[in-house]
């Protein structure tokens, strides 16, 4: 639908000076920094060269860590794609009880930032855990016969911080599946477990697919997890592996490794492509919620229930019970009495400069990263869908690719493109850097909520506003703001929690006087101090909670409008 | 004459080379009720669409109350926001976010109105399409025929030059489709607007329009008032959208006078009274509608023989389906006829016309009986 126009144009009319100037957007934020990070791969002092690829392949640290990199993630997802798809089916497919509680309690983790879960882990069966210790005591053993400090323990905790990816997404397909594609096989003599392995799964690999990438890409892209439980242990993986080189520091081989962390990314969503190409050539999952078939458990209901709220006690609730316990614990590892029972660490954190500044700064960063980016997002987005503005998809398609570039990418790609930049100031070693670095990051989150929310508002509801007299701007603040705030809102605050809990950035362009909670925890952590780093993540964790709980909310309340609007509009 | 209240004058508009809209051209005067009738995707959207602006059309001339919002030729074009029109859409188009009373306020609110003439102009409004004490609700508490009000409520808010609707009714089931078509005549009768109404419901177009274009392919076919469109449409397209025809083919024997005898392609000779002048051997197509044919007992003359095959109750009439020779006719009576499936019968062609082979209608005929007992 074109909008009224005029025969004669302006070359610069307003529609093409905001064009111009999202464009210029991108191109600073994503755009040069990733030609950066591409270009100086190449580059040795001044000429192309393979050498910081050869440096890569030759040193063993670094293609281990590269080899590493792979097999944990691959190891990970699997573990996670099996939890996931398990309390996915149980919640969805069989009658046990509170299954809106049990929904909301299942992707709890996703709330909860890596490095925190990490550190509840290591309190909870590290060394002088609280489970290792009952366990030594109970059995009279002077070890336990686990090490948390390993590769299996980072493929453990990856898995249970990223199997959510894999629950919601094959819920979400269950919850769509058209009923009557299993009521067939049912009248056509088959029994539940067959119609399971014939039909149903088929029908949802799609979905396990598209978790699985995302839990996929985001144990490539972890840092936390393995800097707290591999570090330690002479464990490297890619991410951990660039923080090492840039502390040297050692620019031109993060570089080449930041490279391959991109083709890994790329091949990988590939493959899965595939995966899923193969098994969805039908489209079933239909877009209407129909009453599914559930499964009486009968007698197996009390053990199944029974067998959830054991896991999500010990996957989500115990590690965080272990972090809280360890902040008021005079030192980690004290017997549980009384009188080791201290308000100390909290004290120090309050007091510490550094841990005040990592506050502000997490203040100031998220909020902004957030209110830049749903405004930037939303213009790129209402160019592309209600004006389609020739070239505004091309800026949509760019602002996408950095959601699917790991982490320590962008932050390498920062330093190359803020420490000595060719144009503008120098933001390296001021906040501001970290700022550019979320806007990079998070940027698909606030395009992916407005496109989806615009592509909603029906294009005769803006016309109407024309024809009932309305201007453009007129029409733009009456009809499409009001009806556009329901996807700004989630984008906000999705890219509010997300910045709030980023640290495999932060935490390669950090400088004295620019921390963040997460880095500064991190520190803290990385340096023995552990009752300070868990007081100060205990208490980000309410503020993390609450705002968890403020998006599920408001995606229930959309949820609920769109039901109301759809039963409303034939 | 006043002038028109819609004036459109061979307007074209193409979409990537293919013509959506061709030439097409009408008038509407004041409190006429005009209506664009067409199959799906003959270009009426498009049509309307330009007349609000919505599209910019690629040559022609729109204009408005004699004001010209849209010039091909002089580059003219008015945005949408400029000129005095209500629409209303197809998706009702109510704002979800505003009350019914809101939504209805908007144009008068843009146009900055005062609060005490808006209110009573809104109240004025409800009054009109019966919806009192719905002010303060929001769209999603009301039924689809309602929010149709509150969308038709907001159109007349401001009393504009022409109302244009496009398919309004379609979303609506049947019974609530026929109740807001009368409250639509009322509407108009109250407020005397014009309207532009697009509909492919032919029904529906008889129903309400002072006058119809039927049109076919980005073109328009035919102008006149409904009865017309019905008994004397211009060509073969025109007559069969608007309701179900026989074709039965016949060559013309003799003439005398306003007597015209025909052999009708199973050899029957037919004789009707037309005031066409048609020469003798000339092949046509005689169009029948079903209820302009008459069954006779069997050996009637002047009448083509043929079998009963389908008999089928619709409730206030009898539909047949009867054989004769290579034709197959449909026919409408009334229920009494005692005829039944396998019966020989005698068809008796009361009126119709003659189609050209270029699908031209190039005569009205009636049977004589008929002149007979009439004249
Ligand atoms: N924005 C557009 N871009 C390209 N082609 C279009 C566009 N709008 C309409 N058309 C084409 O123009 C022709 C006329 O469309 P229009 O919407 O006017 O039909 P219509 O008579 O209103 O049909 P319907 O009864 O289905 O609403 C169609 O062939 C359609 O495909
Ligand atoms: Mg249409």
């Amino acid at each position: 639908m074109s909008y009224p126009s005029r025969n004669a144009r302006p070359w610069l009319d307003h529609r093409r000076a905001f064009f111009l100037f999202l464009a210029v957007f991108i191109l600073i934020v994503v755009v040069y920094p990733l030609l950066q990070v591409g270009v100086r791969s190449f580059l040795v002092e001044g000429g192309f060269s393979l050498q910081n690829y050869r440096q890569v392949f030759l040193q063993p640290r670094n293609y281990l860590a590269l080899w590493n990199s792979l097999w944990i993630s691959v190891l990970a997802t699997l573990l996670a794609t099996i939890i996931g798809m398990l309390t996915a089916f149980t919640v969805q497919r069989t009658d046990i009880p509170w299954k809106n509680t049990f929904r909301v309690l299942l992707v709890l983790p996703l709330a909860i930032p890596p490095l925190f879960s990490a550190m509840g882990w290591v309190q909870l069966v590290g060394p002088v855990g609280l489970l290792t210790q009952a366990y030594t005591g109970l059995f009279g053993v002077p070890t336990a016969p686990w090490n948390i400090y390993s590769a299996t323990g980072i493929i453990f905790v990856l898995a249970v911080n990223n199997y959510p990816f894999v629950f919601i997404t094959v819920s979400g397909a269950l919850q769509r599946m058209d009923s009557s594609l299993e009521e067939s096989a049912r009248t056509s003599g088959a029994g539940t477990w067959r119609i399971m392995r014939n039909i149903t799964l088929p029908l949802v690999r799609p979905a396990i697919y598209g978790g699985a990438l995302l839990a996929f890409v985001s144990s490539i892209d972890n840092f936390g997890i393995p800097a707290v439980l591999g570090m330690r242990a002479q464990f490297y993986v890619l991410t951990t592996r660039i923080y090492e080189a840039l502390t040297i520091p050692n620019m031109p081989l993060a570089t080449a490794m930041s490279v391959l962390l991109i083709l890994i990314a790329l091949l990988s969503m590939l493959a899965f492509r595939r995966a899923e190409g193969h098994s969805g050539q039908y489209a079933v999952v239909g877009g209407k919620s129909v009453t599914p078939n559930i499964i009486c458990l009968g007698r197996g209901r009390g053990p199944v229930t029974l067998g959830l709220l054991a896991l999500i006690g010990i996957i989500v609730i115990l590690p965080l019970f272990a972090l809280v316990l360890t902040s008021f614990l005079r030192f980690w590892g004290a017997d549980l009495i009384w009188d080791n029972l201290t308000l100390r660490h909290y004290e120090a954190v309050l007091q510490s400069a550094g841990a005040r500044r990592g506050i502000v700064n997490s203040m100031i960063l998220a909020p902004a990263a957030a209110t830049i980016l749903m405004m930037v997002t939303a213009m790129i987005s209402y160019l592309h869908i209600k004006v389609r503005y020739r070239g505004a998809g091309v800026l949509d398609g760019l602002g996408i690719i950095p959601f699917a570039l790991p982490g320590s990418v962008i932050g390498v790609a920062m330093i190359l493109a803020w420490s000595n930049p060719l144009f503008g100031p120098t933001l390296y070693g001021t906040i501001w850097i970290l700022l550019v670095a979320y806007l990079m990051r998070y940027m698909a989150f606030g395009l992916q909520s407005t496109r989806a929310t615009l592509q909603q508002i029906h294009n005769s509801l803006e016309e109407a506003a024309w024809t009932s007299g309305a201007g453009g701007l007129r029409t733009l603040k009456d009809i499409t703001l009001p009806l556009l705030r329901p996807g700004l809102v989630a984008g906000w605050v999705l890219i509010f929690i997300s910045s709030f809990n980023e640290l495999t950035v932060s935490v390669l362009i950090w400088t004295s006087g620019s921390e963040t909670i997460g880095v500064w925890i991190f520190l803290m952590q990385d340096s023995g101090f552990i009752g300070r780093a868990s007081a100060l993540a205990v208490l980000c964790l309410p503020v993390m909670l609450i705002l968890y709980v403020l998006m599920q909310w408001l995606g229930r309340l959309e949820e609920h409008k769109m039901s109301q609007k759809s039963r409303s509009t034939p | 004459m006043s002038p028109p209240a819609l004036a459109v004058h061979n307007l074209v508009k193409q979409f990537a080379g293919t013509a959506a809209v061709d030439n097409v051209s009408f008038s509407l005067a004041e409190n006429e009720f005009f209506t664009l009738l067409g199959p799906s995707g003959c270009g009426k959207t498009t049509t309307l669409r330009c007349v609000a602006g919505l599209e910019q059309a690629d040559a022609g001339e729109i204009r408005i109350r004699e004001q010209v919002v849209f010039s091909g030729r002089d580059g003219v074009h008015v945005p949408t926001n400029h000129r005095p029109i209500g629409m209303v859409f197809q998706s009702y188009a109510v704002w979800p976010h505003m009350t019914v009373f809101e939504n209805i306020a908007y144009p008068l609110r843009v146009r900055g109105r005062p609060r005490s003439r808006i209110n009573d102009r809104v109240a004025q409004v409800l009054q009109i399409l019966d919806m009192p004490g719905m002010a303060s609700r929001m769209p999603s508490q009301l039924s689809g025929g309602q929010q149709q009000r509150v969308a038709l409520g907001r159109a007349l808010a401001m009393n504009p030059a022409v109302l244009l609707l496009d398919e309004p009714l379609s979303n609506l089931d049947a019974k609530l489709r026929e109740s807001m078509r009368a409250e639509l005549q009322l509407v108009q009768r109250t407020t005397g607007l014009p309207i532009l109404y697009v509909t492919h419901d032919q029904v529906e177009a008889m129903a309400l329009s002072d006058r119809i274009a039927v049109m076919s392919g980005g073109r328009v076919l035919q102008i006149a008032e409904p009865e017309a469109i019905y008994e004397r449409p211009s060509n073969r397209f025109v007559l069969d959208f608007i309701g179900a025809v026989n074709y039965l083919p016949s060559v013309v024997l003799e003439r005398s006078g306003e007597r015209l005898c025909l052999r009708a392609e199973d050899g029957t000779p037919l004789t009707v009274q037309t005031g066409s002048a048609l020469e003798s051997g000339r092949e046509l197509l005689m169009a029948v509608r079903p209820e302009d044919l008459r069954l006779e007992p069997e050996g009637t003359p002047c009448c083509l023989p043929g079998t009963v095959a389908l008999r089928s109750f619709l409730g206030n009439a009898l539909e047949f389906r009867v054989h004769c020779h290579k034709t197959s006719f449909r026919v409408q009576t009334e229920k009494e006829r005692p005829f039944q499936v396998g019966d020989r019968v005698a068809l008796r062609l009361h009126r119709g016309l003659f189609l050209a082979h270029d699908d031209k209608v190039v005569g009205i005929w009636h049977d004589l009986e008929n002149n007979l007992v009439h004249g």
